[in-house]
């Protein structure tokens, strides 16, 4: 099986970049991919639980985020450098994940097929 | 063909965080390519990686004979050969 | 080797559709086979035949689509981007019920499926940010 690791480094609501590459995480896994993602740098801030889009109207991302488990998604990757960089730890987030440091970057994407950002 | 990864750093250096966040987790064996605006950090080297920077989007910005000379100008052919010779590519932008 | 690539930004405010048009046509001069150009996000409006360029200035769409004709390339716009962005063909404009099509033939409106099966065969992938 073919594999990919997306890595997610975009604040979610300022664009749709976020939403986006969620869809084509889930995308990649209706097909059969073995997904992985990275959540670093803004990326991190999508995993922040509690958000709240009833006076926003747009697409609640921690909802859509709380599907990656049922998809296989795994594992669910955080660089801990970009979290306490803003001052947020694991209790902040909304789904379990596995910690990772910066200098893991090269040897994670050798394990992975394809590796995109966004 | 390498394990090293190209990074494709497509923002300016001072708006945005791309290079800085690619120089945080790039590895000591990648390589750094400057493109689109992120041209404007080949006038001084940004790190000690191997760096390239796209020579159209540099003269489009007037930077031409102002960039460091230890960052090595290319085409998109050049874009294309190095893209080839590394298994991963990741776009920062 | 194969090449699929994932084009992002605006063809009006960022580089990324005329970067990604340049790339393409170094990799088609280099002997590369070039799978798919799927456009995402702000880049479908690359497909849009309703734009007008100024005539000093290059057409991102008709340039496009004379290279995609020109070397047999896939293009693919990712359907849901397009369609909040109104870039429909006739099949979209119907469905809708809207008041017309503007796709621009040679590009095919279709799902992120097709990105993915563009990652599985090629051998490089290459995103143009915004």
């Amino acid at each position: 099986m073919a594999s990919l690791l997306m890595i997610c480094r975009k604040a979610p609501y300022g664009t749709s970049y976020a939403r986006e590459a969620i869809d084509i995480a889930l995308a990649a896994s209706a097909f059969d991919v073995d997904v992985a993602m990275l959540f670093t740098d803004d990326g991190v801030l999508q995993l922040v639980k509690g958000q709240n889009t009833d006076n926003t109207g747009s697409k609640n991302v921690e909802s859509v985020l709380s599907s990656l488990p049922l998809y296989d998604v795994a594992p669910i990757l955080v660089n801990e450098a970009a979290l306490s960089e803003r001052h947020l730890t694991t209790g902040d987030l909304n789904l379990p994940v596995e910690l990772c440091q910066p200098g893991e970057l090269p040897t994670l994407c050798a394990k992975y097929d394809r590796v995109l950002t966004i | 063909m390498t394990d090293a990864i190209l990074h494709l750093v497509q923002q300016s250096p001072t708006a945005s965080s791309a290079l800085r966040d690619c120089l945080a987790v790039a590895g000591p064996a990648d390589s750094i390519v400057l493109m689109h605006d992120g041209v404007y950090a080949a006038m001084e080297k940004p790190s000690a990686h191997t760096c390239y920077a796209l020579q159209s989007d540099l003269e489009e910005r007037g930077l031409q004979g102002r960039t460091d000379p230890a960052v090595t100008l290319i085409d998109y052919s050049g874009l294309v050969e190095l893209c080839d010779q590394h298994r991963h590519n990741l776009s920062w932008f | 080797m194969k090449y699929s690539l994932l084009v992002l930004g605006s063809p009006q405010s960022t580089p990324a559709v005329r970067s990604a048009l340049r790339f393409a046509e170094a990799a088609v001069a280099s002997g590369h086979e070039l799978f798919r150009v799927f456009f995402f996000h702000d880049a479908v409006t690359t497909g849009n035949g309703y734009t007008v360029t100024p005539q000093d200035q290059e057409s991102l769409p008709q340039a496009w689509q004379t290279f995609g004709q020109a070397h047999n390339v896939d293009m693919v716009l990712c359907i849901s981007s397009a369609l909040r962005r109104g870039v429909v063909n006739t099949r979209e404009s119907d469905r809708y019920k809207l008041q017309g099509a503007n796709a621009l033939e040679g590009f095919d409106l279709s799902g992120l499926g097709q990105w993915v099966e563009a990652m599985l065969v090629s051998d490089r992938i290459v995103t143009f940010g915004g």
